[in-house]
């Protein structure tokens, strides 16, 4: 079976925005935060515009082929990273057949001056997100699958 | 001015709290432990609700301010707080009438507590009025402001609230409260009613979730200043 190359967000269940040019990321269902670094942020962008890492890897290795190897590894194994904490989910579609000519342009100019990918994680709010009035509230409402979370208590 | 060791100021920050505002003051003059002093902060509202207030004139302070958030209502309400404890109540919420006296003798009993912390019971957004028995069914612990009495040296420790956030200003807080390893004591009883309504601030999602990451953003930010490198 081939490995899936498109791609999209996890929503609801992932949260995201550029916050003073940081991107930053929150898996509302295991409370785990990420911020990205390197060519991350704009690999990121390009997937959120396209959907297809396959065209992020092609661009940037055709951009600095004397480490195209180093490139498409580091990419790859950034999105796994992605999909293994659930931040990125297979897609069947293609969400645009071209990410914005700038953002082709950044993902170029990162590959030829190339830094990896890297995402962090972060654990040490999970437990205060969780007990959060705002990380509970619905559109509708209290949920009803608070029943289940363990906070029930006198 | 200090009021003493065992008196709390009581913090009430309201924006168009017409609604339900009566039933929340009801409940904390009903308090078993009064309260030395009671603030309104009016953020600005634009319903009746200071014709609400002016019912319980005498018995409370009122300021009002141009709009500028919960988190700027609070902070006025800090700055004009007396008391060595304060305990913050929304203008939708009801106390049961012992939580502030349960809470303090919590304080007296285990030195060194900065923060009590008790549950809350969600309920409906249309209760009997004055009937604080709710058709509730289970209580639960979350961290809510309304649901806590806090001494008020933690704010000298961790800071006011961060008027830079629009919403989840009382997460953003709890955030600092770990960061700062205040000593938070955990109160297995229920001890505030938490209204659920149509306007609930939380409930535009959208809105909600930027702030909760921009509060987790603040919290890298303070992470990295303290160069504490703790990613997993």
């Amino acid at each position: 079976m081939k490995a899936p190359t498109l791609f999209k967000v996890n929503e609801p269940n992932v949260i995201y925005e550029i916050v003073d040019g940081e991107t930053i990321l929150l898996n509302l269902n295991s409370g785990y935060f990420f911020n990205l670094e390197g060519s991350g942020e704009i690999v990121w962008q390009y997937i959120l515009e396209t959907g297809n890492v396959k065209k992020a890897i092609q661009i940037m290795t055709s951009a600095n082929r004397k480490i195209r190897e180093m490139i498409s590894s580091s990419v790859t194994e950034f999105v796994a990273l992605l999909v293994n904490e659930k931040l990125l989910v297979p897609s069947d579609t293609v969400e645009s057949s071209h990410g914005l000519q700038e953002t082709e342009e950044k993902l170029k100019a990162s590959a030829q001056n190339f830094s990896p990918p890297k995402m962090n994680k972060y654990a040490d709010n999970q437990n205060v997100l969780f007990f959060s009035a705002s990380y509970f509230i619905e559109e509708k409402g209290w949920p009803e699958s608070i029943e289940n979370t363990g906070l029930i208590g006198v | 001015m200090n009021k003493g060791r065992s008196s709390y100021s009581v913090i009430i920050p309201v924006f168009n709290g017409e609604k339900y505002l009566d039933e929340a003051i009801s409940s904390v003059l009903a308090q078993t432990l009064k309260p030395e002093e009671i603030i309104i902060v009016d953020d600005g509202s634009t319903d009746s609700t200071a014709e609400v207030v002016k019912k319980y004139h005498g018995s409370v302070l009122y300021s009002y301010q141009s709009n500028k958030g919960a988190a700027a209502a609070r902070n006025t309400g800090l700055r004009m707080a007396k008391c060595d404890f304060i305990s913050f109540i929304d203008a939708d919420d009801i106390w049961v009438k012992d939580k502030n006296e349960k809470q303090m003798k919590l304080f007296n009993q285990h030195p060194g507590t900065e923060i009590v912390l008790g549950f809350l019971m969600p309920v409906s957004s249309k209760p009997q009025k004055h009937d604080i028995n709710f058709p509730a069914k289970k209580s639960l612990l979350l961290t809510h402001l309304g649901s806590a009495l806090i001494h008020k040296t933690v704010f000298e420790k961790i800071g006011n609230f961060d008027e830079q956030l629009a919403l989840v200003e009382d997460t953003d807080w709890f955030f600092r409260v770990r960061e700062s390893g205040i000593n938070v004591w955990i109160q297995n009883e229920m001890v505030q009613y938490y209204r659920i309504h149509e306007k609930n601030s939380t409930r535009d999602k959208n809105k909600t979730n930027f702030y909760i990451l921009l509060a987790y953003k603040k919290s890298l930010d303070r992470k990295r200043k303290s160069g504490i490198q703790d990613t997993l």
